[in-house]
């Protein structure tokens, strides 16, 4: 399999924080979610990708490329969403065109007044009466209008309702059709991007807890609820996290090694995260 | 670059429409005070602005996080906001002369001489200033930049009435004539060296 | 073609699709030689992720039903009645199996089980 994107042993050290030997890869023609609680390091790790802060170690590579030796080539086929819109007040979608015409060397108006036309954007509306949503779908209109073969996205979906997170899913899944193309997406909502990743990269506290092919992680994973009496007679080693209430005891399990005779309910991603991160109550 | 231009023009259009009122109101002024410097001056100045009103637009939308996410190298984003300066400056110098021989055609008030003169010196000193707090916006930012520009525009005003207080006298017409000539190739070292500088601080900042 | 995925279900999806597929071709509903929708079409219509869409036609080509093509896609491989019939009773036994377990649920007997199995095979005749 080959792959688009390689994070080795990054490192960025801040006061207070430190994102700690990021191993990342990023298999081509896939999507891949990268999860984690706010502050976990999401937005750091996304920003070393793209050169706008500077590492202190490790190395990332980009369609093989070095993401600093060879930037601006790398950065001609990247289309980037972030979590704010990023335009002037007073411009248009209309502008955005003639200035990313001047940009990029694939730019294609032809796509972008389509992409403009699909997401129902005036093209002489100015952005500051644009809702959340608009400009979000702005930026993933110019993302996605100069045939870029990778899609990065930093909390591109936050702060959306979900039907625009649904048309943004199904825009999603539509350039994923081409498998030259690869997404990488960052956000601490995954309920709705469960569906669709490929692989999840769990992020806290600056370390990589896990990175691994969805299916995997929930067809190994299930959610055992029962009494407190029934918890002791578990083995401890197939539990993977544990949380106590009052009237009884979940824990995260490990499927196969439950013996029969248990319900295990199938574990969301989310549920895998919580109890990884807060499941220490055994 | 290009694209960058385009993008800081569209930016201040707004800003486009003040200073074409404030022309208006300046010709006005000009022809009934029969006094030239002050139109030509403001207008000149105001162009000249117009790159740190850019960059206060840049700031407030997190533009360069944006662009530098883009194939641009940081270099570009630099020099196209001394490009932006030097443009502006002198689209401001080239308005101002038709509109002062405009004005001294029916008012028979100023010499052409003078005009592109007073025109040129105030273009230059214009680019002298950019030179000067450019390479403070970048390291600062324009909400921290704008307090120190004001200290740029008061230190050297304050040290020309100082002088004049103290009696010091004002340089010869041969001194003047000399500063004139190879006052371009000075301004234009100053705004290689404060682009050199602010490269290399913008080269640094982390976004 | 039809598939109907259901996230509540304890089969995970890519086992509910090569199900759903096997059953199909069996019944004849998609014929020998008839081109399946790209693994990633079915990705996007079913909102799932490509993976599973690639396990789920790995597995049917692995159990025979499904031969791809590199480069133009994946085809229902020809059948022979031997294999089908195989397919048959390993599908058959599977039910019995839930029947089974149901049945042990209230200790329902074993000779309940069998006369109920010949109640409804014979029905039909």
């Amino acid at each position: 399999m080959e792959t688009v994107m390689e994070l080795k042993n990054l490192v960025k050290q801040y006061e207070g924080f430190r994102l700690d030997n990021v191993n990342i890869t990023l298999p081509k023609g896939s999507i891949m979610g990268f999860v984690g609680e706010n502050g976990a390091g999401k937005s750091t790790t996304i920003k070393l990708i793209l050169n706008l802060i500077h590492r202190d170690s490790g190395a990332v590579t980009v369609f093989g490329l070095d993401n600093i030796k060879d930037e601006r080539q790398i950065k001609e086929d990247i289309g980037v969403v972030l979590d704010e819109s990023s335009f002037p007040d007073n411009m248009n979608a209309a502008s955005v065109g003639k200035i990313m015409r001047h940009i990029y060397k694939n730019w294609d108006s032809a796509v972008y007044a389509g992409r403009l036309q699909a997401f129902a954007l005036p093209p002489e509306k100015p952005v500051k009466d644009y809702s959340r949503g608009m400009k979000m779908k702005l930026s993933i209109a110019v993302a996605l209008s100069h045939k870029a073969k990778l899609l990065i996205l930093d909390e591109a979906t936050s702060g959306l309702d979900p039907i625009v997170r649904d048309e943004i899913l199904d825009i999603f899944m539509e350039f994923i059709q081409d498998e030259e193309h690869s997404i990488f997406l960052s956000s601490h909502i995954i309920s709705d991007l469960e569906k669709i990743d490929d692989y999840i990269t769990f992020i806290h506290k600056g370390k990589i807890l896990f990175s691994e092919p969805k299916d995997d992680l929930i067809y190994r994973y299930g959610v055992l609820k029962c009494t407190a009496q029934e918890y002791e007679t578990v083995d401890k080693s197939v539990v993977k996290g544990c949380r106590k209430n009052r009237f009884g005891v979940e824990t995260l399990v490990l499927r196969e090694e439950m013996p029969a005779g248990y319900t295990v309910d199938p574990a969301s991603i989310e549920d895998i995260m919580l109890f990884m991160i807060r499941g220490d109550e055994k | 670059m290009k694209g960058l231009l385009i993008k800081d023009l569209l930016a201040i259009k707004r800003q486009g429409r003040i200073i074409l009122a404030m022309l208006v109101f300046y010709v006005i002024y000009a022809a009934a005070f029969r006094n030239i410097s002050m139109l030509s001056g403001m207008i000149v100045m105001l162009c000249a602005m117009m790159p740190i009103t850019a960059m206060a637009y840049d700031e407030k939308c997190k533009w360069d996080k944006y662009a530098l996410a883009m194939p641009i190298p940081r270099k570009t984003v630099v020099l196209s906001k001394y490009l932006f300066g030097i443009l502006l400056d002198a689209a401001g110098v080239t308005a101002v002369i038709p509109f002062s021989m405009a004005i001294s055609f029916f008012t028979k008030a100023f010499v052409l001489k003078d005009i592109l003169l007073t025109s040129a010196v105030v273009g230059g000193l214009a680019l002298v200033f950019l030179a000067l707090i450019l390479p403070v916006m970048f390291k600062f930012g324009v909400e921290k930049g704008r307090l120190l520009m004001m200290l740029a525009i008061f230190v050297p005003v304050a040290l020309v009435m100082i002088a004049a207080k103290l009696g010091i006298q004002a340089p010869s017409e041969q001194t003047v004539k000399l500063l004139m000539f190879s006052a371009p190739a000075a301004v234009a070292a100053m705004l290689f060296a404060s682009y050199k500088i602010s490269a290399a601080i913008y080269a640094k900042k982390e976004f | 073609m039809d598939i109907i995925i259901s996230n509540a279900s304890e089969k995970p999806i890519y086992e509910q699709i090569t199900a759903q597929i096997k059953s199909q071709i069996l019944a004849g509903k998609l014929k020998a030689g008839e081109m399946l929708p790209s693994m990633r079409l079915l990705a996007k219509e079913l909102r799932i992720s490509v993976i599973t869409t690639k396990r789920a036609y790995e597995d049917l080509e692995r159990d025979g039903f499904v031969e791809s093509v590199a480069g133009k896609g994946s085809f229902v491989a020809c059948q022979n009645t031997e294999f089908i019939r195989e397919e048959h009773l390993r599908m058959a036994e599977e039910y019995l199996t839930k029947a089974i377990d149901t049945a042990k649920m209230t200790a329902v007997t074993l000779d309940e089980l069998i006369e109920m199995l010949t109640m409804l095979y014979k029905g039909d005749e």
